[in-house]
């Protein structure tokens, strides 16, 4: 499925969106960083997510899903923001 | 000084008399400066009698007891008037320096009175305080202004209105350091009014804090919280306030083709990654600030200047169906060149874009066209043809054209980037906001979108009154001490209260403050229900309430406003009518104000 | 009934602190402000095992039915709600922060998150320590100052506009606590790593 990475994450895969697979939010995350190592840093705090890291599916926040744990399926969305603010 | 001068400078412009008078310790104490004075002394200055461009309204620009002591962002200041758009108390704030300057000059406020026979200039000093004609500067553009009158970084300041102001469209802005903006409401139909063409200040006094040690303290701890946060000291500084346009649109809540849809096909052209890739030329910061959010940007054609920002790309951009992105630029520095409120200019476009493809407006206009965008900022700042209409913000417009349902505006000031239909709690914010339709009055984009300081969720009602309360009450104060919001992102009140507390040699709590914030808002309240203003205005668009939105993240979703607005009454301490309960005035020590009235 | 996000809320950091240590099986209490409404648990309900029937919603003045089955403490509740900004309150009993509350008036920080987030615990001390007005115009005045203060012997009270920003404090001030009477336990001096720390005691 397409993944889109904003801010400056695009910097680890050198382009707005890739293709990943998995099954869980988390399985598509660390395919994600098995193909672009210098992603898992900057997304990761061992096995969490970093704080104000958010991760979208479909335009809904994962947090308020099942988190790393939310299903996904290949039709789905996957947007992945740093920490950003706006006014 | 120390945090206050005691001065605030009275000029009358009709008579020429220039006066000074003392603040009063008291109302320094409970309304702190800024907003909160600028709402007090507007409430004793101007009643439901004064049309806002008569000459019996005024101007009063405010500074607030942290400006110019040298804390992260104590550049800004606050202007409090009537809203020619809206009819409301209007508070409007920039940054920049004109702000930190003009607290150099020795004084904490200035009310402008009357109307000039003439057109005029301000010139204000520690020295001297004059008047003089400024006839030759009429019809000048914003920059043309500001660099004939010598605008000079930290030394000299210049703050002016363009053709715009001059010629009392109705969504003006009053401009300083060339393209800051004191925009919403339009307060640059005032200063054209008062024929005040521009107002300079040069001053050398210093906001020395009561208690230098605490001072170095506090100022320490604020940039270590600045620099921890990812926020502020990576996201803004590389892609500034567009950068949350991309967000915004992926949870469907980013207003397009008159908030038509809620996800714009081409927002990643337009957003803050691709401003930082296509036209940044490098980032600026405000006087004393570490954030540094401001874009200098320059496109393939040669123009350059600020911007655009978050707000200014949306309203050009999605709002207008627009994905030029060099074009929404261009039309952004020609807004401030002219002197424009970007906003509702936008808004008014994208409102005029529907109403003219529903055949109610007799134009050759369509959205999506781009390539037209100079021409209606053009002749709306010279109320030429069509733009005589546009001039008249998108409610007289849309009324005027049989159409007044498609004008998104709240009290008649044009919404800003955010569908409520994707964020319930920022619709309960637009339709309560004292000023009209506005989000920097509460703004929920962090709890509803970027998870600060903790995720909610945008579709709940149940709740949110509280947290919109609290957020209104924050913002308030933040417009009082006067700060940018933006240090809010990383700081808490609790940081400002000890700042203060540094400065003036007064102890405040970061309770102390939001009771400031609640009195503020509330006062606000009590202007506009004075004006004739109900709880019926307390409402969203036809559109927003039962037009679901068709498709995307936020599907099938109405702003869900009355059980939010029940709770919020309720919570606030008001009857079910909208109005404060004697209690609460009581509480807040505004009790006497409502009883003269 | 309240809405079942709040209930989810309420359940998933009763069970935190309570497996935590941060209370014991009964002890404590947490509330919410919604409107003009306060809700709050039930006296008598186990922190660790919250059920949706063992809330109370009760008015924010004045007498209700409510208050016959709310928390002891509710009318300290009512008092933080009435002096502070609060929308979220926890009260509960951290060990060790108890413990080095009672010889102090002032818990400060070694550690580096509890120097950023919190600089100082006040500790405020209450005759009659549980549920007197006393105790309820003493710990809500002190919150109008900061975001969580210790009583003296008791536990703490910590606000926020969410149950999860003052469970953070919570979590936290143990954290802080348990460093500091670790540090006290090795006996070494403390390199002091941090700027400006003589001034949180200020704080």
């Amino acid at each position: 499925m397409l993944v889109k990475l904003f801010g400056n994450l695009r910097q680890h895969t050198g382009q707005l969106a890739v293709t990943a697979s998995g099954t869980t939010i988390g399985e598509v995350l660390q395919d994600l960083c098995a193909a672009y190592p210098s992603l898992e840093k900057a997304i990761f705090d061992s096995d969490q997510l970093q704080a104000h890291v958010r991760v979208m599916v479909n335009g809904h926040d994962i947090e308020l899903a099942h988190g790393l744990d939310t299903p996904v399926s290949e039709t789905d969305q996957i947007a992945v923001f740093p920490p950003i603010a706006g006014g | 000084m120390q945090g206050w001068t005691g001065k605030i400078l009275d000029i009358d412009l009709s008579s020429g008399s220039i006066n000074t008078q003392p603040l009063d310790k008291e109302m320094a104490r409970l309304y702190l400066g800024g907003r909160g004075l600028g709402g007090r002394l507007l409430w004793d200055l101007v009643g439901p009698e004064v049309d806002p461009l008569a000459p019996e309204n005024v101007l009063i620009f405010t500074t607030g007891p942290i400006t110019a002591t040298g804390v992260q962002t104590s550049n800004r200041f606050n202007v409090s008037t009537k809203s020619p758009l809206t009819g409301t108390l209007l508070h409007s704030n920039s940054g920049g320096w004109w702000g930190m300057q003009f607290k150099r000059t020795g004084y904490d406020a200035l009310i402008v009175r009357g109307k000039a026979p003439e057109p005029v200039m301000i010139t204000i000093t520690p020295e001297e305080v004059t008047i003089e004609d400024a006839t030759h500067l009429w019809g000048k553009t914003v920059f043309e202004t500001t660099e004939a009158l010598g605008q000079d970084r930290n030394k000299r300041n210049v703050l002016c209105i363009g053709p715009a102001g001059e010629n009392l469209v109705r969504i003006a802005a009053i401009m300083n350091d060339r393209e800051r903006a004191l925009a919403r409401g339009g307060p640059g139909a005032v200063m054209g009014s008062k024929n005040l063409k521009a107002i300079v200040v040069e001053g050398d006094a210093k906001n020395q804090p009561a208690d230098k040690d605490q001072f170095k303290f506090m100022l320490y701890e604020t940039r270590k919280l600045l620099k921890a946060s990812p926020l502020t000291s990576q996201a803004f500084p590389e892609f500034g306030t567009a950068v949350v346009l991309n967000a915004v649109n992926e949870i469907g809540a980013l207003p397009t083709r008159n908030f038509q849809q809620t996800q714009f096909e081409h927002a990643y052209e337009i957003s803050g990654e691709s401003i930082t890739d296509k036209i940044l030329v490098t980032n600026q910061a405000c006087w004393a600030c570490p954030i540094t959010c401001t874009r200098l940007t320059k496109t393939s054609s040669g123009q350059e200047g600020e911007g655009p920002e978050f707000e200014s790309t949306w309203a050009f951009g999605a709002q207008s169906g627009i994905d030029d992105l060099e074009l929404i630029a261009e039309a952004n520095y020609l807004a401030n060149d002219l002197g424009l409120d970007t906003i509702s200019m936008g808004n008014t476009i994208g409102c005029a874009m529907e109403l003219a493809e529903k055949g109610f407006l007799p134009a050759d206009l369509r959205f999506g066209q781009a390539e037209k965008l100079h021409d209606l900022i053009h002749d709306t700042a010279y109320r030429r043809g069509l733009g005589d209409d546009l001039a008249e913000g998108s409610y007289r417009l849309a009324e005027k054209f049989g159409a007044p349902q498609l004008s998104m505006s709240v009290k008649k000031l044009e919404m800003p980037a955010y569908d409520p239909r994707g964020m319930q709690g920022q619709g309960l914010v637009y339709a309560t906001s004292n000023r009209g339709a506005c989000h920097e009055t509460g703004n929920m984009l962090g709890p509803e979108v970027l998870a600060l300081p903790r995720l909610i969720d945008r579709f709940a009602t149940q709740g949110k009154a509280g947290i919109v309360s609290v957020h209104q009450d924050s913002a308030a104060v933040v417009d009082s001490l006067v700060y940018c919001k933006f240090v809010n992102l990383a700081v808490a009140e609790e940081f400002f209260a000890r700042t203060l507390t540094a400065i003036t040699g007064i102890r405040f709590t970061a309770d102390d403050l939001m009771k400031v914030g609640e009195r503020v808002w509330t006062l606000e309240r009590l202007y506009n229900l004075r004006e004739g203003f109900t709880a019926e205005d307390d409402t969203l668009p036809d559109r927003m309430l039962n037009e679901p939105v068709a498709d995307g993240p936020s599907q099938g979703f109405t702003a869900n406003l009355a059980p939010m607005l029940e709770e919020y009454y309720q919570f606030r301490g008001w009857d079910e009518n909208g109005v404060p309960k004697p209690e609460k005035l009581q509480e807040l020590g505004l009790a006497d104000l409502v009883a003269v009235a | 009934m309240i809405d079942e996000r709040l209930y989810e809320e309420f359940r998933y950091i009763g069970r935190d602190i309570f497996v935590a240590g941060l209370t014991s099986s009964h002890g404590g209490n947490m509330s919410v402000r919604v409107g003009d409404k306060i809700i709050i648990k039930r006296r008598g309900a186990q922190f660790g095992r919250l059920k949706p029937t063992d809330f109370v919603i009760t008015s924010f003045q004045g007498k209700d039915s409510g208050i016959i089955r709310a928390s002891t403490e509710l009318i300290v509740h009512r008092a933080i709600y009435e002096k502070t900004s609060a929308l979220a309150i926890i009260h509960c009993h951290p060990r060790t922060a108890i413990t080095l509350s009672l010889s102090r008036d002032e818990i400060i920080p070694v550690d580096n998150e509890g120097s950023y987030l919190l600089h100082k615990i006040p500790v405020v001390s209450v005759e009659m320590a549980s549920g007197s007005i006393e105790m309820a115009n003493t710990v809500s005045e002190a919150l109008q100052g900061y975001k969580i203060i210790m009583q003296r012997g008791h536990g703490c009270f910590a606000i926020g506009q969410t149950l999860e920003e003052a469970y953070h404090w919570v979590s936290t001030l143990e954290e802080v606590s348990d460093i500091i009477l670790e540090h006290k336990l090795l006996g070494e001096p403390l390199i002091e790593y941090r700027k400006h720390s003589e001034a949180y005691k200020n704080w």
